[in-house]
C-alpha cells in the first residue's frame, strides 16, 4: 500500500503527471485517491456502556453550561 | 491503513459518479481501478517533489533532510501561528502589562508544549487515514455525535472569526483605516489567497504571511528587556504578583483551557490530508509541529515582554482593547515600535481568519461528502469554498453592523472554546487509539500517558474555567 516512486520515474516532470497516471498511482497511496475515499468509509465503532456514559455526560455538560453562560453574560451586559 | 467498509447507501455509492460529471479533469480507467481526479494529480505533483527529495537513500543527508522539511512543513507551523491570533496576542499583552516578567513566561511555554502533544495526534491521524477529523468522527461515532461535534466547531469557529475581524479592524484603526476598508480588505485578501486552486501555493502564501507574527520580536527588543529577570523567571517560575489568588488561578485555567481549541484539531488534520502527507512523513510532521510550537511560544512571549514597560510604569491596561496597546507603547518603543505592534495584530487576525475559515470549509465538505480540497476549482468544490468564504464574509459583516453585540461575542468566544474542548479531546483520544483506524500507528504507551495527562489537564482546566466563569464566587 505504501506509495513509492520507481527509480526510472525520477526523471518525470510534474507537468507530465496529467498524462502519466501510472506515476500518479505510484506516488499516492490507494486510500489517498479521491475515488477510493468516496466509495469507502470506516465502519461505526462499538460503544461500551462506560463510553456512552462519558459521551452523554460531556454533552450534557456542554449544553447546560452553554445555556448558563449565555444567560449570565446577557445579564452582565444589561 | 485502517479497515474500511464499502459505502452502503445508494446516495454515497453514487457520489463519485455524480460528482465526476462536474469534474472536468476526471479520468476513468478501463481496468476498473479507481479513477483519478484533478485533485489526485495536483496532490501527486507535491508528492513527486517529496519523492525526488527523499530519493532512494536509506539515511538522509542534511541537505536532503532540510529539503524534505521545507516540502513537508506547513500545517503545524500554520496551526500554531494561527492560534497566536488577535485575541491571544491581546491576552498576552494584557498579561505582560499586568504581571510583568515572571511566572507567565515559562507558563506560556508549557501550555504550548501541552498543545504540541495534542496536535501531534492530528498529524498521525491525517497522515495514516488521509481523512479529515470531522469525517472520522462521523464514520466512527455516527451522525448523532458527529452533528454535536460539528455544531460545537461551527459555532466556535464563527464567533472566533468575528473576534479576528475585530482584531484586524482595531489594528488597522491605528493607521486611521476605516472599518469598512479594513474588513473589506481582509476579506479580499482571504479570497485572493484561497482562490489559488493549489494547496501548495495557498500554504506557502499563508506561511509567508504567518512569519509576520514575528513582528513582535523587534518590539520586544526595543523595550530592552531585563534578560537576567527573564532567565530568573524561567528558572524559578516567579514572581507572580498577587500570588495564587482566585483571579490568577482563573487566568491560568483560561490560558490552559484555550491552549488547544477545536478548530486547531480539524484544521491540522484537514491540512495534513490535503497536503497529501503519508505515514512515512509523520516524523517531518512532528518537526513541523515542533517548529510551529517554538515559533508561537517565542512570539507570544515577545508580546508579553513588549508590554512589560506598561507594567513597570504602573499604567492600568485592564480596559485596553485593540490598538490602545500600540498607542500606549509609543513612549517606550517609539513610533516604529508601536506601528510594528499594530501591524502584528493585523497579521495575527488575518492568518487566523484564513486558517479558521479553512477549517470550517474542510469540516463542512467532509460531513456533506462533497469535494473539500484547496487543490480543487470552485466549480468542483463550491460547497467547500462557500463554507470557507461565506463564514469569513458573514463574520466580517457582523463586525460592521452598528451596535452589533461585539462585546458579548468577545466575552463568550473563549468560554465556548473551552466548553467544547472536553468532548473534542475525548473523540481525538479515542480515534488515535483506534486500531481499526490507525493500524500500528496507534498511540504508544508513553504517547498515551502524555496524551491522556495533557488531555485530562486541558479538560479539568476547561471545566474549571467554565464553572468559575458561570459561578465567579466559587473561588472566593
Amino acid at each position: 500500500m505504501n506509495a513509492e516512486l520507481k527509480p526510472d520515474n525520477h526523471a518525470v516532470k510534474s507537468t507530465e503527471l496529467s498524462q502519466r497516471h501510472d506515476v500518479v498511482r505510484s506516488l499516492l497511496e490507494e486510500d489517498q485517491l479521491v475515488a477510493f475515499k468516496q466509495r469507502t468509509r470506516f465502519g461505526r465503532r462499538k460503544f461500551s456502556p462506560g463510553l456512552k456514559v462519558l459521551l452523554w455526560a460531556l454533552r450534557i455538560y456542554v449544553v447546560v453550561m452553554l445555556i448558563i453562560v449565555i444567560i449570565q453574560i446577557v445579564r452582565t451586559l444589561h | 491503513m485502517g479497515t474500511f467498509d464499502q459505502r452502503s447507501d445508494s446516495t454515497q455509492s453514487n457520489d463519485f459518479a455524480s460528482r465526476a460529471a462536474g469534474d472536468t479533469t476526471v479520468t476513468i480507467p478501463a481496468d476498473g481501478s479507481d479513477p483519478l481526479t484533478g485533485e489526485d494529480i495536483s496532490r501527486a505533483r507535491d508528492r513527486l517533489a517529496v519523492a525526488k527529495a527523499r530519493g532512494n537513500a536509506q539515511i538522509l543527508k542534511p541537505w536532503r533532510w532540510m529539503r524534505l522539511l521545507w516540502l513537508l512543513a506547513g500545517p503545524g507551523v500554520l496551526v500554531f501561528l494561527g492560534e497566536n491570533d488577535a485575541p491571544s496576542m491581546l491576552s498576552y499583552a494584557a498579561t505582560g502589562s499586568q504581571f510583568g516578567i515572571g511566572f507567565f513566561l515559562p507558563f506560556i511555554l508549557v501550555t504550548f508544549l501541552a498543545a504540541w502533544i495534542v496536535q501531534e495526534m492530528t498529524v498521525r491521524l491525517g497522515s495514516v487515514t488521509h481523512r479529515g477529523h470531522a469525517e472520522l468522527i462521523f464514520d466512527r461515532f455516527g451522525p448523532f455525535w458527529g452533528f454535536f461535534s460539528m455544531a460545537d466547531l461551527m459555532l466556535g469557529n464563527f464567533l472566533t472569526l468575528v473576534t479576528e475581524f475585530i482584531g484586524i479592524r482595531a489594528g488597522l484603526s491605528y493607521f486611521g483605516v476605516p472599518g469598512l476598508v479594513a474588513v473589506g480588505g481582509a476579506i479580499t485578501l482571504i479570497l485572493a489567497v484561497t482562490m489559488t486552486r493549489r494547496y501548495w501555493t495557498w500554504e506557502r502564501i499563508l506561511l509567508a504571511l504567518a512569519l509576520f507574527n514575528g513582528l513582535f520580536i523587534p518590539v520586544a527588543l526595543m523595550t530592552h528587556p531585563n534578560w537576567g529577570a527573564v532567565g530568573h523567571a524561567f528558572i524559578t517560575w516567579g514572581p507572580l504578583p498577587g500570588g495564587l489568588g482566585s483571579q490568577n488561578i482563573l487566568l491560568m485555567m483560561a490560558d490552559i483551557g484555550a491552549t488547544v481549541t477545536p478548530w486547531m484539531l480539524f484544521f491540522q488534520q484537514g491540512a495534513t490530508t490535503d497536503k497529501g502527507m503519508q505515514p512515512a512523513d509523520v516524523g517531518f510532521g512532528r518537526w513541523d509541529t515542533s517548529i510551529g510550537t517554538l515559533l508561537a511560544a517565542i512570539f507570544g512571549i515577545a508580546v508579553v515582554l513588549a508590554t512589560v514597560p506598561l507594567y513597570t510604569h504602573g499604567i492600568s491596561t485592564e480596559n485596553y482593547k485593540g490598538a490602545q496597546f500600540a498607542q500606549a507603547l509609543q513612549p517606550y518603543v517609539g513610533k516604529l515600535g508601536s506601528t510594528l505592534f499594530a501591524l502584528g495584530l493585523v497579521e495575527a487576525g488575518l492568518v487566523a481568519a484564513i486558517s479558521i475559515s479553512t477549517s470550517s470549509g474542510y469540516a463542512f465538505g467532509e460531513v456533506m461528502h462533497h469535494a473539500h480540497s484547496l487543490n480543487r476549482s470552485i466549480k468542483e468544490a463550491w460547497p467547500f469554498y462557500l463554507a470557507l468564504l461565506g463564514s469569513a464574509v458573514a463574520a466580517g459583516a457582523i463586525v460592521l453592523i452598528p451596535h452589533a453585540p461585539l462585546e458579548f461575542i468577545v466575552l463568550i468566544v473563549n468560554v465556548i472554546a473551552v466548553l467544547a474542548m472536553p468532548p473534542a479531546l475525548l473523540f481525538l483520544l479515542l480515534l488515535v487509539n483506534d486500531r481499526e483506524v490507525m493500524g500500528d500507528s496507534v498511540n504508544g504507551l508513553w504517547l498515551n500517558i502524555a496524551g491522556i495527562a495533557v488531555t485530562v489537564l486541558l479538560i479539568i482546566a476547561g471545566l474549571g474555567y467554565g464553572v468559575t466563569t458561570v459561578f465567579p464566587k466559587l473561588l472566593g
